[in-house]
């Protein structure tokens, strides 16, 4: 056979088996997210991180919320909050769970939460769940959950015009015993405070407050115990409504105004008329000022713990015209 | 019945072969659009796992090659006709993190006889003006193959690859109409444009049983083609 037809024959059969249709590709370019970790935060509400403690604290039951906050370009799929042997789930980027402190028994514990995220730019392996970003954080958290009573405390003013307060404790309790806490709860128009001051001493069952000056507020006393497992309780407590002085008023010569006062506990006490202070630090319970000047009739105390200047525990206000001249 | 046929067929083709003044060898290349309704739906309804894919291959019209072998007397020339098609339909997307695509590969394999009728010869210079109608039927042996594949660049063992094979035959028709340039007394150059209707469509079944497909191969669309044809003259 001829040779130019061989390889016209040749030529034909590669064409047929190399004229394949040559399928397309729907490549989408996406940025792959780089990123040193899929958590920017972790906050937590319904207990506190105590920085001197380099811990959180929790104190009594409740709901607790955990938000998460990751970088853009990142989805959560879950989150897992573990708590000792407890544990939460959620789908997103909140989880709300009831921390119950009578199921867990107080002591130190490691509070964990573990994060399950994807992209969500709609890469191919996140949409079928194969592109997983895990990510696991935790914290010391202490329970320091506390019984309480409805014990009251015993309460007297001293000679010194100081609060005294009292309690009694089981003898029985004298080998677990570490330390009484007092705490003492103001609740002012603005503000809520609170102070805590610790003794060690088992026998020593009554404190006397040398801040204390007559504010609304409430005393709670605690036993605290060596181990971290036996829960603190209360030993009483004792709510106080605010302490008003007795005043009377003398008008003298050229407008000048005689004021005497009792009050029950030892004070230091400034007295602001026309709010300029017109008397300071006044221990006496006596001062004499000029109304010349002064429109207004209102005279203000302002009572403070002696030692403690310029730290002005309790107002009382009134009206200078509700006392006639004598 | 079919020995019947076949054995008419065979009588037919001998008696024009003593009859014949040329065997013909002809080689065409063209191409050809194809209807695929069945198979457009069948992509276009395929669910994937992913949510963003795109149909980027739909059924096109591509390159056909066409062989024939026949007799050539007087104005008759008939013969037999081998004919391959091809074409793909896919839907998929890839990024850096993987590849998600469903792939549907179509090829027709055309096995028939043609009949041509020439309307006139007409010599111009050293070449020959021959205008023809044309009739071809026949066979197409279709094979589709179906690819489902997942690939994950991070997690390989996430991934899948699904491999089907279906195949069924359609029945065909095509008139046409051609033009040969004598280019010497052997070769000629054909031009031809034709409308190819699959006038009986199988319904495809895949290999595996249990779950049958449900979709039919329509090559039907128009044809053009040119390509040269060879004689080999049988009488002196």
């Amino acid at each position: 056979m001829n040779k130019s037809v061989v390889y016209l024959f040749v030529s034909i059969f590669f064409l047929f088996t190399s004229c394949e249709y040559q399928i397309g590709e729907n490549f989408v370019d996406l940025g792959k997210n780089q990123v040193d970790s899929i958590l920017k935060g972790v906050q937590f509400y319904g207990f506190a991180y105590h920085p001197d403690e380099k811990a959180y604290i929790v104190e009594n039951s409740g709901v607790v919320g955990c938000e998460l906050y990751v970088p853009a370009g990142f989805e959560v799929e879950r989150m897992i909050v573990c708590l000792g042997e407890m544990e939460w789930e959620s789908n997103g980027t909140q989880c709300d769970f009831m921390l119950d402190v009578d199921r867990i028994p107080n002591g130190s514990y490691e509070l964990s939460c573990e994060v399950f995220a994807k992209t969500n730019n709609g890469t191919v392996a996140g949409q079928v769940g194969a592109e997983q970003y895990v990510e696991k954080r935790s914290w010391p958290l202490k329970i320091n959950a506390r019984t309480e009573s409805e014990l009251p405390l015993q309460h007297r003013v001293n000679e010194e015009g100081l609060i005294e307060i009292s309690w009694e404790i089981d003898e029985s309790l004298r080998t677990r015993f570490d330390h009484y806490q007092i705490e003492f709860c103001t609740v002012g128009e603005n503000i809520n405070a609170t102070y805590i001051v610790k003794r060690s001493e088992f026998d020593q069952c009554s404190y006397v407050d040398k801040h204390y000056v007559g504010e609304k507020g409430t005393y709670k006393v605690y036993a605290y115990f060596k181990s971290e497992a036996d829960r603190p309780f209360s030993l009483g407590s004792l709510y106080l409504e605010q302490a008003e002085p007795q005043v009377r008023v003398e008008y003298m010569q050229k407008d000048r105004v005689y004021l005497s006062w009792t009050y029950p506990y030892r004070s230091a006490v400034d007295v602001v008329y026309g709010s300029k202070v017109v008397a300071e630090k006044v221990i006496d319970g006596m001062a004499k000022f000029s109304l010349a000047g002064q429109e207004t009739g209102m005279i203000e105390l302002c009572f403070s713990p002696i030692g403690d200047w310029g730290y002005k525990n309790v107002n009382y206000l009134f009206d200078l015209e509700n006392y006639p001249k004598r | 019945m079919k020995k019947v046929l076949l054995f008419v067929v065979l009588l037919f083709f001998s008696d024009r072969f003593g009859q014949a003044q040329s065997l013909t060898v002809e080689y065409n290349i063209g191409h050809g659009s194809y209807q695929m309704s069945d198979m457009k739906d069948l992509l276009k309804n395929k669910m994937l796992p992913v949510t963003n894919a795109q149909v980027t291959d739909h059924f096109p019209s591509y390159v056909t090659q066409d062989t024939r072998v026949g007799f050539e007397w007087h104005h008759h020339h008939a013969g037999v006709l081998f004919n391959y098609m091809n074409t793909a339909g896919k839907k998929g997307i890839t990024d850096y993190s993987g590849s998600c695509n469903y792939e549907l590969r179509n090829k027709g394999y055309k096995f028939g006889a043609f009949y041509r009728f020439r309307l006139v010869k007409e010599e111009i210079s050293i070449f020959t003006f021959e205008p023809y109608v044309q009739f071809s039927t026949g066979v197409i042996l279709n094979k589709v193959n179906e690819v489902n594949h997942l690939f994950i660049e991070s997690d390989l063992t996430a991934g899948y690859r699904k491999e089907d094979c279906f195949s069924g035959k359609n029945f065909f028709v095509e008139p046409a109409f051609g033009i040969k340039f004598g280019l010497c007394r052997n070769v000629a150059l054909n031009v031809s444009v034709a409308y190819e209707w699959d006038a009986v469509r199988q319904k495809h079944q895949n290999q595996n049983l249990d779950s049958p497909s449900a979709f039919k191969v329509d090559w039907s669309g128009y044809r053009a083609q040119a390509g040269l044809i060879f004689y080999l003259n049988l009488k002196k």
